[in-house]
């Protein structure tokens, strides 16, 4: 900070600070594009396009390292603050505060998101699920366990937290979703700061059970792979019946609730992925707006039947079958949120998926409370990295148990940044991340290489679509439809 | 394509000078061109606006931290 003394009189003694700014380019990589370059972070997910000889001018100016914000005339400024929006300037006020250009991890934050698993029991025993397990299957959530985390999380700070019931299949236990959702509500401000969401494969959904959902505002999640009997056929329902006449029965009975507050998840697998294409479109036709899908992991019951998984050509060309798709317009009400999840990164600084950035969610925005009360930082794999801890750690101690899962996912980040075989000179890092360090130790390698592969088709693609057509790129105006962004 | 500029700059080198040396005291010298940091004011970039300000970059658990400072 330098001051400058403008003057003194009997009266008047004035001090004007003029705030001295340290600016830097941020470590970042470059992706040749058609006519001129992406400028990629490494540390964020910012970006800028920009033609070969500036790059040179810009690399040049900051040749030696940081410049200070007086050496420049308001027009240099004002393209440094459009750097500085894109997320490719590190500025630095001298030690009084900064302006950091990477995503700064809180580890002992209160999560975004807390999915409550209320029970390890399933009516359906598909045969992929990835989550069974022969000792949480048989568990079932204390509420006062469940009401006593989010008491915790609600008192140390301001933020609104996501509840998403979960299982097993969670309306097994209806009660105690009842339950958990009346009671966290008396919690303090609990009204206006808790949203709630399940995820169900909706065999069990009823009128009582539809009215409790909408009374409380619920965001529902449907799992099916897809609209025969043959794409489901590894969701095996005990009695027999077709998870298919349930949902077809919902849309009978319930179109007001199914439309509007229902998505549908779908696993793929060799036996779903013919089909989920035609899937996706019928559920547009249906009316339905939001449509996920996660690719099977050799994960829980899965590893039994490693055949089903779909190799990493499979999954490039689905997602860029989607991409045709939204493309030619077939697809333009559904948001499929594999392509929306990832468009988003090139709009955001901190993205707001948390799979799909590094560190990603379980580094401190996602937390899970598993039927036996114990604490996970993600539930996509049962492995040690992400235990937090046990049904005996109690408040206030949580977060601080946290600490060493969370801990673990930012250093794998920074060793993919700056030693991961793929990662370390991957032009599009930034973007990624390194890929879900689930799905990683899933397959046993640094990365996953399926999420890899996708990676490196679609932002490339992306951002050639954006430096040919900006705001008019299809895939952007597609992604524009269910956000509110807006573009220079 | 490649752009072509010429710029003359002065420079007393010992004529022992190592290449690494030589181009050391080019790229001091021309740091120090005073035109040189304005160049940045003519740079064509494209990029969105985005929905997140970088100082977003920090997480919420940040605020009272010792890096919070109003001024920021």
């Amino acid at each position: 900070m330098e001051e400058f003394n403008l003057g003194q009189s009997e009266l008047l003694n004035v001090n004007i600070s003029v705030e001295r700014r340290l600016i830097s380019l941020v470590p970042h990589r470059v992706l040749p594009l058609k006519h001129s370059l992406a400028l990629i972070s490494e540390t964020n997910t910012g970006w800028c396009i920009i033609n070969k000889d500036d790059y040179l001018t810009l690399k040049g100016v900051f040749y030696h390292g940081s410049r200070s914000n007086n050496e420049f005339d308001s027009e240099a400024l004002e393209v440094l603050n459009v750097l500085r929006h894109s997320g490719l300037i590190h500025e630095d006020n001298e030690g009084s505060c900064k302006v950091t250009s990477e995503r700064e991890i809180n580890l002992e934050a209160v999560p975004r998101t807390l999915l409550i698993k209320v029970t390890g029991s399933c009516n359906i025993s598909c045969t992929y699920c990835y989550d069974f397990d022969n000792v949480r299957f048989k568990q079932q959530l204390s509420p006062k366990r469940a009401v006593s985390i989010v008491d915790e999380f609600l008192n140390q700070t301001d933020a609104k937290l996501s509840i998403i019931f979960h299982g097993g299949e969670p309306l097994i236990r209806y009660d105690l979703v009842v339950a958990i959702t009346q009671q966290l509500l008396t919690l303090r401000n609990a009204e206006s700061r808790l949203t709630f969401s399940i995820q169900t494969n909706g065999t069990l959904l009823n009128s009582t059970i539809i009215k409790f959902l909408e009374e409380y505002n619920f965001s529902v999640g449907i799992s099916l792979d897809g609209f025969t009997d043959n794409a489901n056929k590894l969701r095996v329902l005990r009695d027999g019946s077709s998870t298919l006449d349930t949902v077809a029965h919902l849309f009978e009975r319930f179109p007001s609730f199914m439309l509007t507050r229902v998505g549908f998840l779908a696993v793929v697998s060799q036996t779903s992925i013919g089909q989920l294409i035609k899937f996706a479109l019928w559920l547009q036709d249906k009316g339905i707006r939001t449509f996920g899908f996660t690719f099977m992991d050799q994960e829980g019951s899965a590893k039994k039947i490693p055949d089903e998984s779909i190799n990493i050509q499979q999954a490039v060309d689905l997602i860029a079958a989607f991409v045709k798709l939204i493309e030619n317009g077939e697809i333009s009400s559904l948001n499929v949120t594999p392509i929306t999840s990832r468009i988003a990164n090139l709009f955001n600084l901190s993205p707001q998926d948390y799979c799909y950035r590094g560190p990603c969610g379980a580094a401190s925005d996602f937390m899970v409370l598993d039927p036996d009360g114990s604490i996970r930082t993600c539930d996509c794999a049962d492995h040690s990295f992400f235990r937090a801890a046990d049904a005996t750690v109690y408040s206030p101690n949580i977060l601080k148990a946290a600490v060493t899962p969370r801990q673990a996912i930012v250093v794998r980040h920074e060793f993919l940044r700056e030693n991961g075989k793929a990662c370390s000179s991957c032009p599009i890092f930034g973007l990624c991340g390194g890929t879900c360090a689930a799905k990683a130790i899933i397959s046993t390698g640094e990365i996953d290489a399926r999420e890899c592969a996708i990676a490196k088709y679609i932002y490339p693609y992306l951002l050639e679509q954006y430096e040919a057509y900006a705001e008019s790129a299809k895939l952007i105006k597609y992604y524009l439809s269910f956000n509110n962004h807006k573009l220079n | 394509m490649l752009k072509v500029i010429n710029i003359s700059i002065d420079v007393a080198v010992d004529e022992n000078i190592s290449g690494e040396e030589l181009a050391g005291l080019v790229a001091n010298a021309f740091e120090s061109h005073p035109m040189k940091a304005n160049a940045i004011g003519k740079l064509r970039i494209s990029s969105p606006v985005r929905d997140d300000d970088p100082s977003e970059l920090r997480e919420p658990g940040w605020k009272n931290s010792i890096w919070d400072k109003a001024s920021c």
